[in-house]
């Protein structure tokens, strides 16, 4: 499938980096790309990526370049979400597509491509961009600074309040081959301003993402962040969300993935003011030999802060589930009420799910609690339903969307919480009907 | 309605039916009696169909072999377990359940699917006859319900479904006198000469409240003595040891 290149990645890259001086931000690519050298792709071999073996990455190349598409030839109906008051931004193999978006500028608010945000809102971008997501952090984080070439920016200025979603579809489509994407994409929403996003990712070929995504939620402002992953065929997927909240802000993600080759969710919020509140909430079924991999991280700094995180898993066929939930309460966070949970259900025996709360707490006046728990369904709760007339197929059904159904519950759109739903049902058959 | 004959069942090879006969038909109400570890929640469980007991012999329910049916479709030929330990289902509201049950019972029976505003009212009706407020109805099956509340919803839900034949297992076990009064008035209520009652107890005191027609003992699996109310009154006064010397004399 993928063609094998015998020189490594960073020798490949060499080249690209020699013609660096003339590209746009060349300092700050020059710096990534010695950040790239100096970590590498990472592999099983380090703590954080145990489970998790991107590695053959170093086989593919990221200077291919995607096929480009008929975009008239792409229908998004499919993927909408009914109901919904949306402004859509597309990307379609990593690449911003223009002629089926919706670029949005209005005095206060701004929902676009990158280059064109550099244009038009230049100063927030330039405050906030590149400002959170450290090139040394890590090698993927390195190399989507060195390569990147847009991306999408919502804005909200001071005060601004979204009434309409933002709804952005990475799209891959039209190869056999797997492309490499790379988008640097940024939200901030500034003082007391309000926005919700929804990010589809959508595989229709091969490919792998090594996105990253700034947030900056500025002081009282409420941002809403859906990233989604329900049609995501055999994808190979780096994303890492880098979020940092002032004071009263309040951040709430929901992170659902029902597909993907392998698939890594970094998740990170970090608190720079006291009271702030942190929702994150996970939901994946893996089927096949899937392996997704949630690593999350609430980064306490301050006082009076609140974080709750839940994530539940369904591990079918050969699925590998990963989960990592680090919490970190720093000596200055007094008063942090930090609270964790990943449950997970194993449908068969040659599935497995690796679960590891991570708290490491510097403060003494805190509330902080954690459980990780993997089982069965329950045998006595199906019999009770199979007591009252439910057949097997649809008690397990009822109960393992009952499981789920917790974290669909803090779905805050109507709209998109029935669209889930829905599509829960098709995948829980799709996962039963191997029985 | 129900012919049991010869009905062993072991579990893990542990054999805890010994051998049960019974016959009970419509318009009856059966106790059966004993002490802890005779085999009266097995006995239950066989009928309604809980998998894991290796099970021989024969029960006839309706002229069909019953144990050869899943339990669903035993659950859909009418008849219904009031549970010991009712189980928790988080995430499930009870009328939701309720709505899949009486719908599956229909689909079964060859029924439409019932109308909302019927299958509401249906829902109100019988909620009263437990005194189950609305506040319950919407919350999930058993999540947080006090064991009162738990007895009362596994009568409620027998109400719903309206089986010929219910099997109450020890569902007074643990029951204060006024929850006990709820659930025995909602049972007498729903008697009636078509549908027959299997009361599982250990204590006499619901039979006070429910007038069984025939009282067993059941004792190291085997049903070992049979009577009327007045067997239950006798048991409450000496306990079982008595019956235990009487079996173990006749061996």
């Amino acid at each position: 499938m993928e063609k094998l290149l015998e020189n490594s990645l960073a020798d490949r890259l060499t080249t690209h980096i020699a013609h660096l001086a003339d590209a746009p931000h060349a300092a700050q690519r020059l710096e990534a790309a010695a950040a790239f050298s100096a970590l590498g792709v990472p592999n099983p071999s380090h703590e954080d990526w145990k489970y998790t073996d991107l590695s053959d990455v170093e086989k593919l190349d990221p200077l291919a370049g995607a096929p480009i598409i008929d975009l008239s030839t792409i229908d998004l109906s499919p993927y909408r979400i009914a109901g919904m008051d949306a402004v859509e931004l597309v990307f379609v193999n990593g690449r911003f597509a223009p002629a089926i978006s919706q670029e949005w500028h209005t005095g206060n608010q701004f929902a676009g491509s990158l280059s064109t945000a550099l244009m038009q809102i230049p100063e927030p971008v330039h405050a906030h961009a590149g400002q959170y997501a450290k090139l040394h952090d890590e090698g993927f984080t390195a190399l989507n600074t060195l390569l990147a070439h847009d991306g999408f920016v919502i804005y909200a200025a001071k005060n601004e309040i979204w009434d309409k979603t933002v709804v952005v579809y990475h799209l891959s489509i039209g190869t056999h081959e797997r492309s490499w994407t790379n988008t640097r994409n940024l939200i901030i929403a500034e003082a007391g301003s309000q926005l919700t996003v929804i990010e589809k990712y959508i595989s229709l070929s091969p490919v792998f993402d090594n996105d990253v995504l700034e947030i900056a939620v500025g002081a009282n402002a409420h941002v809403q962040h859906y990233k989604l992953q329900t049609r995501y065929g055999d994808a190979w997927h780096n994303g890492t969300t880098r979020v940092q909240q002032e004071r009263d802000s309040q951040y709430y993600n929901a992170t659902i993935t029902w597909s993907g080759g392998i698939v890594r969710n970094n998740l990170q919020a970090a608190h720079s003011g006291q009271n702030c509140e942190t929702n994150f909430y996970g939901l994946y079924l893996l089927d096949r030999d899937n392996l997704i991999d949630n690593h999350t991280l609430v980064d306490h700094a301050m006082p009076h802060c609140y974080s709750n995180e839940l994530y539940k898993g369904i591990i079918g066929g050969e699925g590998k589930g990963v989960f990592n939930g680090k919490i970190l309460v720093r000596p200055d966070a007094q008063k942090t009420n930090a609270y964790q949970s990943n449950a997970n259900i194993l449908l068969t025996d040659s599935g497995t799910i690796n679960t590891k709360p991570e708290l490491e707490i510097f403060a003494d006046d805190v509330k902080c609690s954690h459980g990780a728990t993997v089982g069965q369904l329950n045998q006595d709760e199906l019999f009770y339903l199979k007591a009252r007339g439910i057949a097997e197929d649809k008690a397990r059904t009822i109960l393992l969307t009952a499981f789920v159904g917790e974290v669909i519950e803090q779905v805050r759109i109507p709209a998109l919480r029935d669209d889930l739903l829905e599509q829960l049902m098709i995948e829980l058959h799709k996962l039963q009907i191997k029985f | 309605m129900l012919q049991i004959n010869n009905l062993k069942a072991s579990i893990a090879g542990k054999e805890i039916l010994k051998g049960i006969n019974l016959e009970v038909k419509p318009g009856e109400v059966h106790a059966i009696m004993g002490p802890n570890g005779s085999g009266k929640s097995t006995l239950s469980s066989v009928i309604a169909g809980k998998e894991g007991y290796e099970v021989s012999g024969e029960v006839l329910y309706k002229g069909k072999d019953l144990l050869e049916l899943a339990p669903e479709v035993r659950a859909w030929e009418g008849i219904f377990l009031a549970f010991q330990y009712p189980v928790e289902i988080p995430g499930v509201s009870i009328t939701n359940f309720m709505r899949t049950c009486i719908n599956e019972q229909r689909k079964y029976r060859e029924l439409p699917e019932m109308d909302a505003s019927s299958f509401l009212k249906m829902m109100r009706n019988k909620a009263e006859l437990v005194e189950m407020g609305e506040s319950l109805m919407k919350r999930s099956v058993n999540q947080g319900f006090s064991g009162g509340e738990k007895k009362r919803n596994e009568i409620f839900q027998l109400a719903m479904l309206e089986p010929s034949l219910a099997i109450l297992d020890e569902t007074d076990s643990g029951l204060d006198i006024d929850a006990l009064r709820i659930v025995a008035g909602g049972v007498n209520k729903l008697r009636n000469e078509d549908n027959a009652f299997l009361i599982i107890t250990h204590y006499q005191r619901l039979l006070d409240y429910i007038i069984p027609d025939f009282v067993h003992v059941l004792y190291n699996g085997q049903i070992v003595k049979s009577g009327t109310k007045e067997l239950a009154l006798e048991l409450e006064e000496k306990g079982y040891d008595w019956i235990k010397a009487e079996v173990n004399a006749g061996v």
